[in-house]
């Protein structure tokens, strides 16, 4: 019994799900269920399709060349059994993937952190652009005016003042 | 078909029963009800169906028969001898030709009445030929009644026979009656032959069959033969001359040197003498038996001379006996040797041996460079076969009939098995060659939260995983995994805000035109619109942005601009007296709403009946009244279809 | 030894086990007769093992070894591989390759020293068989078979190739592989050699049905008998196959 990769979306196929393809040049393809089946027959290719891993890992948007992901691979050579081996392995996988979610984690920041860049700026440039929408140029005017005007009558009593002093 | 093998011919019936199979498959096969109303032709092709099945039935298992069993020129003359011998050549062939002239007759009946049922004009005519049709065959079979049993006989004597191989090795054992070539056969083989003490024990021949050098070999039997000419001997003796006629065997020819069977010496001889034409190219050998009773020392002078002269034309004696086993091996192995020798040769004379040389020889090879490659065998393989070597014994030559017998007899799986019987359940763990055996039977895990268990075991992980941990460490400590989000500063989120309510705002802006662009109502004049706007929406639209308009001030609104007065002709005005009143140029106008109208509940009435008479204009964005054009005058969707229950009678 | 058994009714042998000096695979039945079998004649001396390959009975010819290592297809299974690996002993390696002709028995026939290869096999597959093996390997058909595995067997002291083989051709297989052949049949007459029989250094299972001649030219060009007299013994076998073959 063994966990598959889907050939097209690369999502874990559990036993008795999904479907397998044999080509003629011997080669297996495994789907996990119909949709990839059919986009493969449709010949679509995964690193085109956005929801793939195959695109993702492509496109950068993946943690890709990473110690911690060396761990799972199908092997080639068995190793004779040994009980403790076999339990110590177990722990190993849970620490391991501990690992690689937390740097896959930390990945994903480091790519949103852009964003946020890219955020701020069109923000302020909107707030440039369209801001009399929500606020007038006039706005405070008369107030402004008020103002002005108290503080022309203000000096000019100053100057009197001092020009009678 | 027929070359050794006679067991597979058919039963030949009984002319009774020939008879009845065929008559009642014609009923049975047939279709039987046919009436006088039909159509004559119908009738005779009824009739003639019956006549014709008949015929083919009767024509068909004749045929097998005279297929199956077997022509006398084609088997191998031994075959053709033995039957003829048996059965009588000429009886036989006389039975099968009257078979074969039963079964012409039978089809020209058959012919004859299917061409006379052209002419039967009534149902009761057709029947009555088809009658005679079929009694005709019928009595044709009847004759046959003698023939049919002797041919049933000879197929029951003929699938007794025993199944000889006229081509392949042979031993052939004859000489007197009660010589002891019954046990000799015995002996070799497992056939077991009736071994009495009179004469005639055998009255047939026997095959037995043995196995020497990887080949099988057959060992006939014969009955014994007299000594006396060709044309006074009887069946059972014809038998064994046939054999030696005909086969291409190695001979032995058993001699009773104790003289217990009645015959001397000397008419063993004699004997031997006029059966030697038999013997011509053939291997030949004496068996001189008995040699228990009177041993090779113990026998008179004349008759180890006639053995020397036999030495001397070249014949080789063997001096055996039955009863002890001795000189059996030594005269089987120099009789099928020589046979095997001469065999061999004349196949090497043929031309058919080319073909197979390719088989013959083993290549061996040519040393190509300096390595040296040595079988591998373990040892105790070694040490098991240097014991058998010494308790093996050396003539045994045959590797075939090697039987190892060891002390214990080690339980293999399959006695564990038999032992358990149902509860008996393969357990593959059981012969794991483990580090720790007691974990041999412990099972083992495969998969754990999606990951396949043995794509993680390699020798290194552990180390790997050591060298992840450290890498992990350090990145902590040098603060790979902090989060360096900076928090805005106050300006910073004054100023999204204002995007949010920005975007918010164009948002709306967007949907308020989609809406008014789907409405496909007509647009009302621009006074009528304006009308809806108010100096106190204007207020409040600009309050939002930020501009206090509170203040009467600065507020010069009006719901509507002074309309400018009426003014009459200017002149006359002017000429005239300005102290003239004005008078009214027309007398006051009321709306239409209220013209004949009683009270408000009546005008507001009106109002809504207005609305209603202008609502499917409106709808229908028609012009006014008098627009009435039809864009469809039958649209499909109305005009087409079944109805799912219901009549169609009207749409 | 040269031994009869059947599996399941079926003579052919060598696609149901596969035997070398250091081990033996044996396909699981529904009986344990066929193993008994074996087990009675070599399980004092080298591990006899219930194997199957992708779940797949015809293990003699999906896998391939010697005493140095096993070579599986890439369709065994992890619980298959991880069985026959605890069931074997440390010194043998064994590796699952990735290769289009998966049937690596009919493709490779192989000893303890030299192997025979069909003429299409990868390139890598061929270097991982002279890794794991530690054999020379050769690309070479058996006079137009490509199913090298099929067509001969040979072990480190004799082998046999099927009956239409020229005399030229066993000549030249014959130095290539720097052992004795024959050219002859199996099972009564089977040309499929491979599938017909398993032997090693010592002794040989073919089927029930295979005739005492072929069984002493089996047992006389792997030198399975009986050491003392084998040129008489070929002299015999001489005779006794020019009369029954022709």
């Amino acid at each position: 019994m063994r966990v598959e990769t889907c050939s097209f979306c690369s999502s874990p196929v559990y036993p008795g799900h999904g479907m397998n393809f044999v080509r003629n040049d011997c080669k297996v393809f495994r789907f996990c269920r119909g949709k990839c089946h059919k986009a493969f027959k449709k010949k679509r290719n995964p690193r085109k399709v956005k929801w793939t891993k195959a695109y993702r890992r492509s496109h950068g948007k993946e943690l890709t060349n990473d110690a911690s992901l060396e761990f799972e691979k199908k092997r080639n050579n068995p190793v004779k059994y040994d009980r403790e081996t076999w339990q110590k392995t177990v722990h190993a996988i849970r620490r391991i993937e501990e690992i690689k979610t937390k740097r896959h984690n930390h990945f994903i920041m480091n790519r949103l952190k852009v964003g946020k860049k890219v955020e701020t700026e069109a923000d302020i440039r909107e707030v440039k652009q369209n801001i009399n929408l929500i606020k007038s140029p006039a706005a405070g005017l008369l107030q402004k005016r008020q103002e002005e005007e108290l503080v022309e009558v203000l000096p000019e009593d100053d100057q009197e003042m001092e020009n009678v002093e | 078909m027929s070359l050794y093998n006679f067991k597979k011919i058919t039963v030949v019936p009984t002319s009774k029963e020939f008879i009845d199979i065929t008559l009642s498959k014609t009923q049975r096969k047939t279709p039987t009800v046919v009436h006088k109303n039909y159509h004559i032709s119908r009738i005779r092709s009824f009739y003639n169906r019956k006549v014709k099945f008949t015929q083919q039935n009767y024509h068909d298992r004749l045929s097998t028969i005279l297929t199956e069993f077997p022509k006398l020129e084609d088997v191998h003359p031994f075959y053709a001898d033995l039957m003829n011998v048996l059965y009588d050549k000429d009886h036989y062939k006389l039975a099968l030709g009257q078979i074969n002239t039963a079964k012409h007759l039978i089809d020209n009946v058959g012919r004859d009445y299917t061409r006379l049922m052209k002419y039967g004009d009534s149902l009761y005519r057709c029947k009555m030929l088809k009658r005679a049709a079929l009694g005709r065959m019928c009595t044709i079979m009847k004759r046959q009644k003698q023939t049919l049993e002797y041919l049933e006989e000879v197929r029951q004597h003929m699938s007794r026979l025993p199944s000889i191989d006229p081509n392949t090795r042979t031993l052939l054992i004859s000489g007197f009656p009660n010589v002891g070539k019954s046990s000799f056969i015995n002996k070799l083989t497992r056939a077991e032959v009736e071994v009495q003490p009179y004469a005639f024990t055998t009255k047939s021949l026997f095959v037995g069959h043995m196995d020497y050098r990887y080949l099988r070999w057959q060992v006939i039997d014969t009955p014994g033969i007299l000594d006396h000419p060709l044309e006074d001997r009887n069946t059972i003796e014809m038998l064994s001359i046939t054999a030696l006629a005909h086969l291409r065997a190695a001979v032995v020819y058993v001699m009773d040197v104790s003289e217990q069977c009645g015959e001397s010496m000397e008419s063993q001889i004699s004997l031997f003498n006029n059966i030697k034409p038999l013997f011509l190219n053939k291997p030949l050998f004496i068996m001189a038996n008995k040699t228990d009773i009177v041993s090779k020392e113990e026998l008179s002078e004349e008759n180890r001379k006639i053995f020397e002269n036999f030495e001397n034309e070249g014949i080789s004696v063997f001096w055996t006996s039955t009863v002890t086993g001795e000189g059996i091996m030594e005269l089987r192995q120099a009789a099928c040797d020589k046979l095997l020798l001469d065999r061999v040769e004349a196949k090497m004379r043929g031309k058919k041996v080319t073909g197979v040389l390719n088989r013959l020889r083993v290549a061996t090879p040519i040393q190509r460079d300096e390595k040296v490659r040595p079988p591998c065998i373990p040892e105790a393989v070694l040490k098991k076969r240097a014991a058998m070597a010494t308790t093996v014994d050396a003539s045994l030559s045959d590797i075939g009939s090697m039987t190892m017998e060891t002390d214990e007899r080690k339980k293999t799986e399959r006695d564990l098995e038999l032992e358990m019987d149902d509860e008996y359940v393969l357990d593959l763990q059981k012969w794991w060659d483990l580090k720790n055996p007691d974990e041999k039977h412990d099972t083992l895990p495969e998969v754990w939260e999606g990951h396949n268990i043995s794509d993680y075991i390699d020798p290194g992980i552990f180390k790997r995983l050591e060298d992840l941990e450290k890498e992990e460490g350090l990145r902590e400590e040098a603060g790979y995994y902090e989060d360096e989000r900076e928090s805005d500063d106050e300006e910073m989120k004054e100023i999204r805000q204002m995007a949010a309510k920005i975007r918010e705002k164009k948002a709306l802006r967007l949907q308020e035109s989609h809406l008014r662009r789907k409405v496909k109502k007509p647009k009302l004049p621009g006074v009528v619109a304006n009308k809806k706007k108010t100096p106190g929406e204007m207020v409040d639209k600009l309050g939002e942005l930020g501009i206090d308009l509170s203040e009467q001030r600065q507020a010069h609104f009006r719901s509507r601009s002074k309309t400018r007065q009426i003014l009459g002709k200017r002149k006359r005005s002017m000429s005239m007296d300005v102290g003239e009143s004005r008078s009214r140029v027309r007398s006051q106008s009321r709306s239409r709403n209220e013209s004949g109208v009683r009270d408000v509940a009546m005008q507001q009435k009106a109002r809504k009946l207005e609305k209603i008479s202008q609502r499917k204009m409106i709808r229908f964005g028609k012009a006014g009244e008098s627009d009435r054009h039809i864009p469809t005058e039958r649209p499909k969707h109305l005009n087409t279809g079944k109805r799912g229950v219901g009549k169609t009678q009207r749409r | 030894m040269a031994v009869r058994v059947q599996f399941e009714n079926n003579n052919d042998i060598g696609v149901f086990s596969k035997l070398t000096n250091a081990y033996c695979l044996v396909a699981v039945g529904g009986s344990e007769n066929f193993y008994s079998t074996f087990e009675a004649e070599l399980a004092d001396t080298i591990p006899v093992v219930h194997a199957s390959i992708a779940g797949c009975r015809i293990i003699g010819r999906m896998c391939v070894g010697n005493r140095n290592g096993l070579i599986m297809p890439y369709s065994t299974t992890d619980q298959e591989l991880q069985h026959i690996r605890n069931c074997l002993p440390d010194e043998i390696k064994i590796q699952r390759v990735e290769e289009r002709l998966s049937a690596l028995g009919n493709v490779v026939s192989c000893n303890d020293y030299v192997a025979l290869v069909h003429p299409d096999l990868d390139r890598e597959t061929e270097e991982i068989l002279a890794d794991v093996l530690k054999v020379e390997v050769f690309r070479q058909t058996v006079t137009d078979q490509v199913l090298v595995g099929s067509y001969c067997c040979f072990s480190n002291q004799g082998g046999l190739v099927h009956p239409k083989t020229s005399v030229e051709a066993q000549d030249e297989l014959s130095s290539l592989l720097q052992v004795p052949l024959v050219a002859g049949t199996v099972n009564r007459g089977s040309e499929v050699i491979g599938g017909g029989m398993v032997v090693n250094d010592w002794c040989a299972f073919c089927g029930l049905d295979t005739t005492s001649t072929e069984l002493s030219v089996i047992e006389s060009v792997f030198k399975l008998g009986d050491h003392q007299n084998q040129g008489t013994v070929q002299s015999k076998i001489r005779d006794s196959l020019i009369d029954s073959l022709v």
